[in-house]
């Protein structure tokens, strides 16, 4: 028994050997299972295939089982794609490195039917829908988008895209935030100009992913941060060649929008010039019009003081325009690219200007009730002209040192200056009927500020998995000079009998001169403790110094030199502060959880240099921060997060100064303000069918401020109001949205739904009595849009919108705004070349408690278009703007105890005349 | 026997269930040679035997295939005045890569074994339907410069072909040389009973079952004697033996 027990061991041992010997040069292994989750079955025999990536040609292609699972083995070192496929079903790729003792378990491969989707995509060549790894992954071509159409065109053709009307895409549920061909950024951050000028077919794939942040995917350890990120990439014959469009339109006499745009891709280098002219006043044209900002493609060091400074490297106020009256928009921008060393040296510049001219004319309607129950009705009229020039510049240049660093070295600036005139006139009534005040004002105000701000930074990788090191140091300079000169006459009655009383006037030029300038360095190390457990520590320390010197002049005739001292001062804020962080990442398979936490430890020094007084003060922050990722199927992930974080108050806010354009209104500072903590939290959930074409979005997110900033102030009987900051604790705010889309595929039909509400609240102090008020906006809308292939579009939705405003005063009743707007819009294709679109919106305002006339609009738009020349390359376009005349620009709102409603100039109808002419050309 | 197959057809498409996955049957391959192209216009004109020659010579071969076993062999006749008629034809085993060749020379029918040919193939993103059946293209390198197309179909699981190309993830139901103006395209897959007896190495009375060198050694000899190919090689002569069976 005992010889045959052991003559069993070695006949063991000896197959073992036998088995084991010719595979002990590849130990490795990597297995899997293959399913079906629609129909939760185990896929037999379907094709697991692996793909060299060094030559892409096929390894081995092997089968699963019966019970779908595979395992394969003695593989050589190097890297592969690993390809899944099964009949009707979408390919699965994944990229994965195979080491001579790498054991790899795949788990479940999940595999999407793409029966479904064939139907409704013309199938030209190819798999259209295939899932890579996370990256949904769309052939283009397949979708067949008409020729001469841009991107965006194709973007609304893809199952589980929208594109809404300001141009922002929605992808899976989300929108999208990143677009970038071939991987790269096309001028920087900005994702309206791939998608406006690109051409649909020079697309070869359209990618659909979440993006990990930059220190991620560097690191390798996972800090929660997701941006969906759409990647177009080009066809090869599309690589190398330049394409452009060249627009036109006018009606001959006042409206205008002309458009210019080349660009020439050859090897790595990318080169691109855009122009724009325009005075058509489009809606969202922040959204539209390309020219945010250009991207400062580095991380800013934050030290935590927030918005103590005004904020440096962001946009300055005054570029951005604001909806009021006909602007005129000149705006260019151009973009340099290129490679080097396999990609591996990359450069990138940037740059861009803009210059707006707007006039226009407001009037308003308010009222405003104070704790005792007493209040004004106040009217107002103001115009304005405005003008802003801005140009930036940035540019990047990364280079590796060797196979384990890179350094990156950024750089941008910006000029800018402004002017705008006003003039206005106002008056307020108290509640008994009689008038207290008028107004007449007028201010013109120029304005100069540039910028500078620099980076330079070093990365390094270890050979072990996860251990990097990285050093920052950054500059950045800020200069800004306003002049405001005001004038202001104010007229003021007896409150009891309105009977004139007095009179005032103020005549002032008001001078602030800031500078900004901070330095900041940091150092950060990041290793994987275990294959799930990461942690990255760093430490920083930044230093910033502003100066802010505030002057005001009395004017006498038009000279102003008479300085008040009581109404000026010269301040200098500086800032010190050491950061301490350290951040644990856990990323499992389903879950990814970050728990941190940074410490600031500041140090303010604040120096009243006309009274030499310094007021020194330190505190030690701390900015908890803790966010978990589930991902609950394939397409379905929810997200927890919770950040904490210390507000400080800003140096308008501290400097000891009285502020004020007009003696009804003055402002004053507080150097006594303390910082603020402010906590949020949200909660989001999406889920995506790729198969069925559904969607559901779902977020709920809460703020609350501890000692927060807040004002408080006094009005008196004739309607004179001084305000002060001080520190007192926020109301919280939540905020929750809803959205569901889906696709009835026989009929055509994608209906979508989305509820959403947003409540906030403010508490201040007003005549010495604490006010609390509050206002929700409530927003359910439901469309439903009808695609006839080739043929016709339609689309019709229904919003309502309820907005309610609370407020504690004594009396104050709850006041409810509603209103509802209907859109219809239809695109129709017919005799190959023409195109006829038309939208049609009819917005209803009821009267209510608040407002006491119905107001009901429509506006309708229309366009015709025929194509010409060899592949639709040429258009002529007819376009009509609000063709019944009906714009009017009026505005009701309700918040807290304030009621208020608004005119303002907007565009009304005109009609264009576009001669569009794309081109493009393959260079081999 | 028949009832045997039938039975273990059910089994397998039991066992398949919704999807049905090939194992074993026949496939009947048209193979079209392009005349046209592979002669000049000039050639024809000064040719009026050329010029006489149909667009394409068509002839037909037969897979017979059961799991990793195949064998390709003629089948009904087709028209090729261009060409000889010949009956040579391949086994392959692709479990244990070899295969068995029946070559025919000077009128005489040789038999030799041979290793599997490895051929590089990246696997593309078109499909198209060859014989009804969704297949998917494939492009490999032969010679290192002779480029290949071919059409697998994934419902089909030996990795087998026409010829002896093999090594997709199915069975290649088309396929095409554009260098040789050479074609291959399923025309009919039975699934029906086929008899297995039938897929086994080719044998030959006179012949035994040589290696491809001691083959190519024979030729290069016969060559050589003969006198009427100068510069023969052994090289030329193995890759000689690498052509197409008609």
């Amino acid at each position: 028994m005992l010889l045959l027990r052991s003559f069993k061991t070695s006949l063991c041992l000896a197959l073992f050997l036998f088995f084991y010997l010719p595979a002990i040069a590849q130990k490795n292994s990597i297995k899997g299972i293959v399913i079906d989750t629609a129909e939760n079955k185990k896929l037999h025999f379907s094709i697991v295939a692996l793909i060299d990536q060094a030559d892409s040609a096929l390894y081995h292609s092997f089968r699963t089982d019966i019970e779908g699972k595979f395992e394969i083995t003695k593989i050589p070192a190097g890297r592969y794609s690993l390809m899944v496929s099964y009949p009707r079903m979408a390919d699965y790729l994944q990229d994965i490195i195979i080491t001579d003792t790498s054991k790899i378990d795949l788990g479940r491969i999940i595999m999407v039917t793409q029966a479904v989707l064939l139907e409704e995509v013309i199938v030209r060549s190819g798999l259209p829908i295939r899932m890579r790894g996370d990256t949904l992954e769309y052939t283009a071509d397949s979708f067949a988008a008409r020729p001469g159409a841009n991107v965006e065109e194709l973007l609304k053709r893809l199952p589980g895209f929208q594109v809404e009307k300001d141009g922002k895409i929605i992808a899976q549920g989300q929108e999208v935030k990143k677009i970038l061909v071939d991987g790269d950024e096309f001028f920087s951050d900005d994702p309206g100009l791939a998608t406006r000028y690109l051409n649909a077919d020079a697309i070869d794939k359209v990618q659909v992913f979440d993006d990990r942040s930059e220190q991620a995917k560097f690191t390798g350890i996972d800090d929660g941060t997701r941006t969906k990120t759409i990647n177009l990439k080009l066809k090869k014959n599309k690589k190398n060649g330049y394409f452009g469009k060249l627009a036109a339109g006018s009606d001959g006499k006042e409206y205008y929008n002309h458009e210019a745009m080349g660009a020439l891709f050859n090897n790595n280098k990318k080169m691109s010039l855009f122009g724009l002219s325009s005075k058509i006043g489009k809606e969202g044209i922040s959204n539209n019009e390309l020219t945010k900002y250009v991207g400062q493609d580095y991380e800013i060091i934050n030290d935590g003081t927030g918005s103590s400074i005004f904020y440096n490297n962001s946009d300055y106020e005054n570029e951005d325009y604001w909806g009021n009256g006909l602007p005129s928009i000149m705006s260019g921008g151009a973009h340099y690219s290129d490679k080097w060393k396999d990609a591996r040296q990359k450069l990138f510049t940037n740059y861009r200007i803009k210059e707006i001219n707007a006039n226009g004319w407001s009037n308003n309607n308010g009222t405003y009730t104070l704790p005792d129950g007493t209040g004004f009705a106040n009217r107002g009229e103001s115009t304005d002209r405005t003008y802003s020039f801005s140009q930036k510049a940035s540019g990047s240049f990364i280079t590796p040192v060797d196979s384990f660093s890179t350094i990156k070295i950024s750089i941008n600036g910006g000029l800018s200056r402004g002017n705008s005139n006003n003039s206005s006139f106002s008056e307020s009534k108290n509640e008994k009927g009689f008038f207290v005040n008028n107004s007449r004002q007028s201010y013109r105000r120029t304005n100069e500020g540039k910028n500078v701000g620099s980076n330079i930074s070093f990365q390094k990788k270890f050979r072990k998995d996860g251990r990097t090191l990285s050093l920052l140091l950054q500059h950045s300079f800020n200069d800004r000079n306003n002049d405001n000169y005001n004038y202001s006459e104010n007229n003021y009655y007896t409150p009891s009998s309105g009977q004139f009383k007095n009179a005032d006037t103020l005549n002032q030029l008001q001078q602030n001169q800031s500078q900004l300038q901070s330095y900041a360095a940091r150092i950060g190390y990041t290793d994987k403790l275990t294959k799930y457990l990461g942690i990255s520590t760093e430490y920083g320390w930044k230093t910033t110094i502003s100066d802010n010197v505030f002057n005001t002049f009395n004017g006498r005739n038009t000279k102003y030199d008479e300085r008040v001292d009581s109404l000026s001062n010269d301040y200098t804020f500086t800032s010190g502060t050491h950061i301490a962080g350290a951040v644990f990442s856990i990323d499992l398979k389903k879950i990814n959880i970050t728990v941190g936490s940074k410490l600031y430890f500041t140090s303010f020094d604040q120096v009243n240099n006309d009274l030499k007084t310094e007021t020194r003060r330190s505190f030690t922050n701390l900015a908890p921060h803790i966010g978990a990722n589930i991902k609950l199927k394939a397409n379905a992930s929810i997200r927890f997060q919770y950040s904490g974080q210390t507000i400080q108050p800003s140096v308008e806010q501290l400097q000891p100064l009285r502020r004020s354009s007009n003696k009804l209104y003055v402002q004053i500072g507080n150097p006594d303000l303390q910082p603020g903590f402010s906590h949020s939290a949200s909660v989001n959930f999406n889920k995506f069918e790729p198969v069925k074409g559904n969607s559901i979005y779902g977020s709920i997110s809460m703020n609350y401020t501890l000692n927060g900033v807040a004002s408080k102030t006094t009005t008196d009987s004739l309607g004179r109001t001084i305000s002060q900051y001080i520190n007192m604790n926020g109301m919280p705010g939540m905020n929750g949205y809803l959205s569901y889309n889906w696709n009835y595929k026989k009929l055509k039909l994608r209906p979508s739904a989305t509820l959403s509400f947003n409540k906030y609240g403010n508490m201040y102090i007003q005549n010495n009595k604490k006010v609390k008020n509050e206002s929700m906006y409530i927003n359910a809308s439901a469309g439903m849009r009808h695609t006839w292939e080739n043929h016709l579009t339609t689309g019709y939705t229904a919003r309502l919108i309820y907005n309610i405003g609370w407020s504690d005063i004594p009396g104050y009743k709850t006041r409810l705004t509603f209103s509802h707007v209907h859109s219809f819009n239809i695109t129709s294709y017919f005799l190959k070349k023409f195109e006829l679109g038309s939208d049609c919106s009819f917005n209803f305002q009821p009267k209510n408690s608040s407002f006491n006339k119905n107001l009901n609009t429509i506006r309708w738009n229309a366009s015709l278009q025929r194509k010409f020349l060899k592949g639709d390359k040429g258009a002529i376009k007819l376009s009509m703007n609000d063709i019944l005349n009906n714009n009017t620009g009026y505005s009701r709102n309700v918040s807290g105890n304030n009621i208020n409603e608004w005119n303002r100039s907007v565009i009304k109808r005109y009609w264009l005349l576009t001669l569009t002419w794309n081109f493009s050309k393959s260079i081999k | 026997m028949k009832r045997f197959f039938f039975f273990l057809l059910l089994l397998t498409s039991i066992v398949a269930n919704a999807q049905d996955f090939i194992t074993r049957g026949k496939i009947e391959f048209e193979i079209k040679r392009n005349n046209k192209k592979i002669y000049s216009e000039t050639d024809r004109a000064n040719n009026p035997y050329l010029a006489s020659l149909p667009e394409f010579d068509i002839s037909y071969r037969d897979l017979l295939f059961s799991w990793n076993q195949s064998v390709y062999q003629p089948a009904r006749k087709g028209s090729t005045p261009s060409r000889y008629i010949n009956e040579n034809s391949v086994y392959s085993d692709l479990d244990n890569q070899r295969v068995v060749k029946k070559i025919q020379n000077m009128g005489e029918y040789y038999v030799y074994e041979d290793s599997v040919k490895k051929i590089k193939w990246k696997i593309e993103n078109e499909t198209r339907k060859i014989a009804g059946w969704e297949c998917r293209k494939a492009i490999g390198r032969i010679y290192d410069s002779v480029y290949v197309v071919a059409f697998y179909c994934p419902e089909i699981v030996p990795q087998g072909g026409p010829e002896m190309f093999s090594g997709l993830p199915g069975m290649i139901l088309g396929l095409a040389i554009p260098r040789y103006y050479t074609t291959w395209f399923a025309t009919k897959i039975e699934l029906a009973s086929i008899d297995e007896s039938k897929i086994g190495p080719p044998v030959v009375k006179k012949s035994k079952t040589y290696s491809k060198r001691e083959l190519a050694e024979i030729y290069f000899k016969r060559y050589k004697d003969a006198g009427w190919w100068k510069d023969i090689t052994i090289e030329k002569v193995m890759s000689m033996l690498d052509s197409y069976t008609f």
